[in-house]
């Protein structure tokens, strides 16, 4: 079987597919209470576009924040493009892995 | 709810979590390792290497003088409940409360034309049993008119925090916090009743890890500044002047389960900062207030002990016997290697001319690594402002599908 990334990169060579998952430690989920989702976003964007559109779907009010992460601790800042971070941290499916965390509780 | 004794069972509790923590303390103090310049608290110190004595009483001496807030016990039922302690939930709200505590205590002593005791009310700020004061504090955050001056002996207490916790981020009593809560919930306090002689502190909070100067400015000036002009060289060359003091909180996470080596290389250089005032972070699920290193160990103060509630008379009157349940003794350290990622980084900056230094030593801090975790803009980019735009595409969006981004 093509990969699924290869169909994808055909159809829509401007945009590279993410893979995000929510981590388990965060009580966050989007509406549909899954932890995990799929998009698929132009090269030439920044992620402040992508955090945009998390907030808005996970419904954030503005004193919570949410922090993604490649590669296990690698911090994604606002002002990276996509293009840039999915040609040095995309695995090898194709799909750019990131995953989502919040700030940790403590008592 | 009625004023109650603590049960058997929250007495035990107690008990356990001061034979953890005396325990933790005694192994602590054995390891202070040497070589090293100590940065606590925006001071550098440095050391005769042949003398253990002399480092360890100097460390401690530091750690004596910084406001000490721990769990404590029976005090009046928190709002809406039945909770007379925090033992086992609290450690997050106190560290904030020191976090607080000292940026009070460094703003009021930094300042010549402030009385002796306004220095000594800092304490009652945080008094534990606010003597009533959270019902008329209830009262005034639900009235419109909030013109009319009140003042409030003990802003902080854990009453009011713990009512604006439920208000704000629907927080029940005994429920752990996150860093962004209780610094938020101070913020708001501060904001609204702040002790005398402390109007002139303005709190900053800034969330996802980010610190743009034109927000600091308008703080610290209360003007608006024009987009098209360079905020540095106003802040050098022009008139500028204010009064206010600036309390910076920076939030942030440097890794996701652990931290990013890289990031605690940055970190380091953040803690050697004449206007660093320590971290709100902890280990993982225990919340402790970092006051500064020693090459890789951090000292800190740590709120999982358990005291009797204290209110505003009893906090004086120990005071006048020169005994006081606000300091610790013991000198806790913790490798940074297992410092938790989730914290809220503070500075403290007095005037214009330390803005000005502190953004250039930040903007150098940055420039030497790309591992700098924290977004510094001079101007605060419009998509920070998270409230407009986007409604529409978000209706689109279907789950089960992969979401192409317009």
């Amino acid at each position: 079987m093509q990969s699924i990334q290869a169909s994808f990169a055909d159809k829509y060579p401007d945009r590279v597919p993410i893979l995000l998952e929510i981590t388990d430690k965060s009580k966050i989920r989007f509406s549909d209470g899954s932890q995990h989702k799929k998009y698929l976003v132009s090269k030439s964007d920044h992620f402040y576009h992508f955090f945009q559109i998390l907030r808005n779907s996970l419904k954030l009010s503005k004193k919570e924040a949410i922090y993604l992460f490649v590669n296990n601790s690698g911090l994604i800042k606002p002002e990276s493009q996509v293009g840039e971070i999915y040609s040095k941290h995309r695995s090898s499916d194709g799909f750019l892995r990131i995953i989502l965390s919040e700030y940790a509780t403590f008592g | 709810m009625d004023q109650r004794q603590e049960n058997y069972r929250e007495v035990i509790i107690d008990w356990i979590y001061n034979l953890k923590y005396i325990l933790n303390a005694y192994l602590n103090n054995k390891n202070v390792p040497s070589g090293h310049p100590i940065y606590i608290l925006g001071h550098r110190i440095d050391i005769d290497n042949n003398d253990i004595d002399d480092r360890i009483n100097k460390i401690k001496q530091l750690v004596q003088d910084t406001i000490w807030i721990t769990y404590r016990r029976n005090f009046p039922p928190l709002y809406q409940s039945n909770y007379i302690s925090d033992t086992g939930w609290g450690c997050m709200l106190r560290v904030g409360q020191m976090a607080m505590a000292q940026m009070l205590k460094k703003h009021l002593k930094n300042h010549g034309d402030k009385r002796d005791e306004d220095y000594d009310n800092i304490l009652l700020a945080f008094a534990d049993n606010d003597s009533q004061e959270y019902k008329e504090f209830i009262e005034f955050s639900n009235k419109n008119d909030k013109s009319k001056v009140h003042n409030f002996i003990c802003p902080f207490s854990i009453q009011k925090i713990a009512y604006l916790a439920k208000k704000e981020f629907n927080l029940d009593p005994g429920e752990w916090y996150k860093p962004n809560y209780i610094l938020f919930l101070l913020e708001e306090l501060h904001n609204t009743i702040p002790i005398r002689a402390s109007e002139n502190l303005k709190l900053c909070v800034f969330n996802d890890s980010c610190l743009f100067l034109d927000q600091l400015m308008n703080r610290m000036f209360e003007i608006k500044f024009e987009t098209d002009k360079d905020l540095e060289e106003q802040l050098e060359k022009t008139q500028l002047k204010s009064k206010n003091s600036l309390a910076i909180f920076v939030l942030t996470r440097i890794g996701l389960d652990e931290p990013n080596q890289k990031y605690l290389k940055v970190l380091d250089e953040l803690m050697e900062l004449p206007y660093f005032q320590g971290i709100v972070g902890g280990t993982p699920k225990r919340a402790f207030y970092i006051l500064g290193r020693i090459n890789d160990h951090y000292i800190y103060l740590d709120p999982h002990y358990v005291q009797e509630a204290e209110n505003k008379d009893q906090i004086i009157e120990n005071k006048m016997f020169n005994r006081t349940s606000y300091s610790c003794k013991y000198i806790h350290l913790l490798n940074q290697k297992h410092v938790d990622t989730s914290m809220g980084l503070s500075f403290y900056i007095r005037n214009k001319s330390e803005l000005l230094q502190f953004w250039r030593d930040m903007k150098q801090i940055k420039q030497k690594s790309e591992d700098f975790f924290v977004f510094l803009s001079d101007f605060t980019p419009e998509y920070v402002d998270y409230s407009n735009q986007l409604e529409e595409s978000n209706n689109k969006l279907n789950d089960d599908d992969v979401v192409f981004l317009q």
